[in-house]
């Protein structure tokens, strides 16, 4: 089976001055058609720039390393009009913060209606009619009122399923999620983690899904070919089955991570803190330990 | 909802207007100095100077002689230029065309400027940015008739492709253009600068980057999403914009004299020779005038083409 | 007999760089720097320049017009009355510097006064003095600056008073909205909560806090401020004739301009290098306080 987006040892690296900081190191990564791939970090872990490496949409200035192909295609180095052709079309990105995503200044229907003129063969009437058919899909109540109302009329839930729905509407067959829950709260966030679970069954497109919550992590990472990665410093530390990775870890910071998710198992003030000597230790390469599972071994 | 934003805004421009007259009238009374001793010279006798007064109304209560000075400026009555010896309101219309032209030239140039160097300032390479950056900010802090100046002698005399001054109207456009451009140019440069830095940090906010990237995301062509985000710079760069008119309308008092153009600014120099205050309250008024009128236009503009503001207006 | 060892002394290491406590002078980007140092430069030439110099900035002689930049006894020539070009822009800096950074510091000393008490004075005295001040927003600076200095009459003591005047509302409009920005910070409510009197709280945690925002902008206008005062010599107004003043120099070469270019835009070039030299630093100055500022 052919890996649907693969990226090997990619880096991220930012310049100020004298000093460089390395942002990603190292990664590598396949993601198979109709998958997931939780990418699971802390903030700060450069995973959001994984993210945007990932579909070539890093800041400027970033000075990026290792290679990215996606579905056999090298997608990096890539020209920016090979690049165009791939983005909306084959790569979908929610990003976390819906009000930022989407445009102040238009309605909801023509912000659709302007990224479905570019994916479909529509004239107006039919674009307006398949606009509400995919803020349906979305399960948007009231689609038709909703693609006459700008974004700042909507609550955060409905602007990030607007958000979903126009990532959909190329059709495409990768979608990086990054942090697509965290700026909601706790049950609109839920609703959202459900719909991107739904949407991958019944669109069959897999999705890169960056959070910081191992319990978002699990919701969206549950099927048996989904994958789940740890992130530390820019780096991979574990990567490996969802189900192994979130039950049966075997990195020590992963471990670590776990003890530290509050859950009824753990009583109240044993509430573990990830040790400071696993955070800073100088992790080296990465050693497979079981099929699809491997994890770093720290340098000697 | 955008009616009531229009109306609130128009009752504050007739409040600052009104502001703006009160102003300009007290300035003139507290001015040290009797007009009648303008008028008269220094030989008139105390009684043909209270027959003056009187005839002046200037011996009534001060808010009375603003009530009648503003009830007189409502009906087109400007009084009498002391220095020209006609009535001020003829003499404000010939120099309101000038200005006219040449502010709008200027504006064309202002907006043209923006634009580049706003867009300049945050393009790769490095190099380019800094060059954007010391040119706006040269450009935004150098006095006019300094620029002026230098332009002048290297375009007018060095190598002369423009002529040096004056104005020739009846000539066609294109002479007349030619007399325009230099002096537009000049006026354009720091409120060009200054509608550069605006749309500058417009689009610098983290969340117009947001958005950059999920257009781009979703397949939208480079020159849409250019589109996208200027027009969401639109609300903060146009206040900006609309003062910056409203200086060029009138603040080219310099550049008007570099250019011996008979604009705004060369007809209220013309007034503080011979301490000629109707024609100044009259020139004064009409700039504040104009100065709000665009104010508020560029206040309406940006609420029509914002959505957030048209929502809060309603509120 | 064993000795013992003295424990070796470990050196602290030194500090990080962006730790250490550097001056102001030391965190100013390196623009800033150059623009600093190139004002204390000007300033220290047109103080000092008219102290030690023996020339006369008035003695004019008539066959000596207009002589060209490196002529024996005037390094920089002659303006059109063949007075001494060097020693009329010491002397003209000295006016104009003086004529422009007074009313900077009069406006901030009054604008201060004002935005504390429209930030703190509550809702209606903030609306009433926001509504005065805005009235004079209805008119270019020039123009106001202009029209008030015809109002007062001629004199360079009129200038720096319209001057003043012109500057007082953005000021106030400036530090009124620092305030705002710091008022409901923890630090202003903690000496609030713990029985601070307004005028205490105003005077100890507000002033100090928005100081260096109101610093960095005024030091800013001191460009503009030259700006206006050079173009109100220049139309006629401001310091009266013959007394050296940039403004005016400029309108006395601008005969020449058309045969002494490089001659005539000597006293342009420096009111040009002023006006652009303190709103380099004013920015610099601004970014460099910004550290120490409370967010």
């Amino acid at each position: 089976m052919t890996a649907l987006l693969q990226a090997r040892d990619l880096g991220v690296s930012f310049r100020y001055g004298t000093r460089t900081s390395q942002v990603v190191r190292d990664v590598s990564l396949d993601i198979a058609e109709r998958s997931v791939l939780a990418v699971l970090g802390e903030s700060g872990s450069g995973k959001t720039m994984l993210a945007r490496t990932l579909i070539g949409l890093e800041p400027a200035g970033a000075e990026v390393r290792g290679s990215v192909e996606f579905a056999g295609r090298p997608t990096r180095p890539a020209r920016p009009a090979a690049r165009r052709r791939l983005l909306g079309r084959e790569i979908g990105l929610v990003s976390q913060d819906p009000a930022a995503s989407l445009d102040a200044m238009r309605t909801v229907g023509a912000q659709l209606a302007e990224v479905l003129r570019r994916h479909e063969r529509l004239d107006r009437r039919a674009r307006r009619d398949e606009a509400v058919r995919r803020l349906e899909q979305v399960h948007i109540r009231h689609p038709e009122q909703v693609v006459r109302k700008y974004p700042s009329e909507l609550s955060g839930g409905m602007r990030q399923r607007v958000s979903i729905a126009l990532a959909l509407c190329g059709r495409p067959r990768l979608l990086v999620a990054d942090e697509p829950s965290s700026a909601l709260d706790a049950i609109v966030g839920a609703r959202v983690v459900d719909l991107l679970d739904e949407l991958r069954r019944t669109t069959g497109t897999s999705i890169v899904f960056v959070t910081h919550d191992i319990a978002v992590a699990a919701r969206i990472a549950h099927e048996p070919q989904d994958r789940v990665a740890v992130m530390l410093h820019g780096r991979f530390v574990e990567q490996g089955p969802a189900a192994e990775v979130l039950t049966r870890p075997r990195h020590a910071y992963t471990a670590s991570l776990l003890a530290g998710e509050p859950s009824a198992a753990i009583p109240r003030g044993k509430l573990a803190t990830v040790p400071r000597e696993l955070r800073d230790a100088d992790w080296g390469p990465l050693r497979q330990v079981a099929d699809h599972h491997w994890v770093c071994e720290e340098a000697a | 909802m955008l009616a009531r934003h229009i109306a609130r805004r128009t009752a504050e421009s007739l409040v600052s207007l009104a502001g703006a007259a009160l102003l300009v009238f007290v300035v003139v009374r507290a001015a040290p100095g009797d007009p009648t001793g303008n008028l008269l010279g220094p030989l008139a006798t105390d009684e043909q100077r209270a027959v003056l007064r009187a005839d002046l109304g200037l011996d009534k209560p001060l808010l009375t002689q603003f009530g009648i000075w503003i009830r007189n400026v409502l009906h087109g009555d400007f009084g009498t230029s002391i220095s020209q010896n006609r009535p001020v309101l003829p003499v404000l219309g010939e120099a309101l065309g000038t200005t006219l032209m040449l502010a709008g030239l200027a504006t064309v140039f202002a907006l043209l400027i923006g634009l580049v160097l706003g867009n300049l300032s945050r393009r790769r390479p490095r190099a380019l940015r800094g060059a954007a950056d010391v040119t706006e900010a040269v450009l935004l802090s150098a006095p006019q008739y300094t620029v002026a100046l230098i332009l002048l002698i290297v375009l007018c005399v060095t190598i002369p492709v423009f002529p040096a001054g004056g104005l020739i109207t009846d000539a066609g456009p294109s002479v007349l253009l030619s007399h325009l451009t230099l002096p537009a140019i000049a006026l354009a440069l720091p409120p060009g600068a200054m509608i550069a830095r605006s749309l500058k940090t417009a689009l610098a906010d983290p969340g117009v980057a947001e958005l950059a990237a999920a257009l781009q995301a979703r397949g939208v062509a480079p020159a849409a999403v250019a589109a996208h985000l200027h027009r969401n710079a639109l609300p903060a760069v146009l206040p900006v914009t609309g003062l910056q008119i409203g200086t060029m309308l009138g603040g080219a008092v310099f550049i008007e004299t570099i250019f011996s153009l008979p604009g705004l600014g060369s007809l209220a120099l013309q007034a503080i020779g011979p301490r000629d205050y109707p024609l100044l309250q009259g020139v004064v008024l009409l700039v504040a005038a104009m100065f709000i009128g665009v104010m508020f236009v560029a206040d309406v503009i940006a609420a029509a083409v914002d959505p957030r503001i048209r929502k809060a207006a309603a509120r | 007999m064993t000795v013992t060892r003295p424990a070796q002394v470990t050196s602290t290491p030194a500090r990080p760089d962006r730790f250490r406590r550097r001056t102001l002078f030391a965190r100013l980007t390196p623009g800033g720097r150059l623009a600093l140092i190139l004002i204390l430069a000007l300033a220290a030439v047109a103080i000092v320049g008219p102290l030690v110099s023996h020339a006369d900035p008035y003695a004019a002689e008539a066959g000596r017009r207009l002589l060209p930049i490196g002529s024996d006894g005037h390094p920089l020539g002659t303006d059109a009355e063949g007075r001494d070009m060097l020693t009329r822009l010491m002397y003209g800096m000295r006016t104009s510097l003086i004529a422009a950074v007074t009313p900077v510091l009069l406006s901030l000393a009054i604008g201060v006064a004002v935005g504390l008490l429209a930030g703190l004075g509550g809702r209606i005295v903030n609306a009433i003095v926001m509504r005065l001040l805005d009235v004079t927003f209805a008119f270019p600076a020039v123009l106001l600056a202009l029209f008030l200095a015809t109002a007062l009459g001629q004199g360079l003591r009129t200038t720096i008073i319209a001057l003043t005047a012109v500057w007082i509302p953005p000021t106030a409009r400036i530090a009124a909205g620092e305030i705002a920005r710091i008022r409901e910070l923890d630090f202003v409510t903690v000496a609030r909560v713990s029985g601070a009197g307004p005028v205490s709280v105003a005077l100890r945690q507000i002033t100090p806090a928005i100081l260096p925002g109101v610093l960095a902008w005024s030091t800013s206008l001191v460009g503009g401020s030259i700006a206006i005062v050079g173009g109100l010599g220049f139309v006629g107004l401001g310091a009266p004739s013959p007394q050296a003043e940039l403004g005016s120099m400029i309108k006395d070469m601008q005969s020449a301009v058309y045969t002494d270019a490089v001659l005539a835009l000597l006293p342009a070039l420096v009111t040009l290098l002023l006006a652009l030299l303190f709103p380099l630093f004013g920015d610099a100055l601004g970014r460099a306080l910004a550290g120490r500022r409370p967010a």
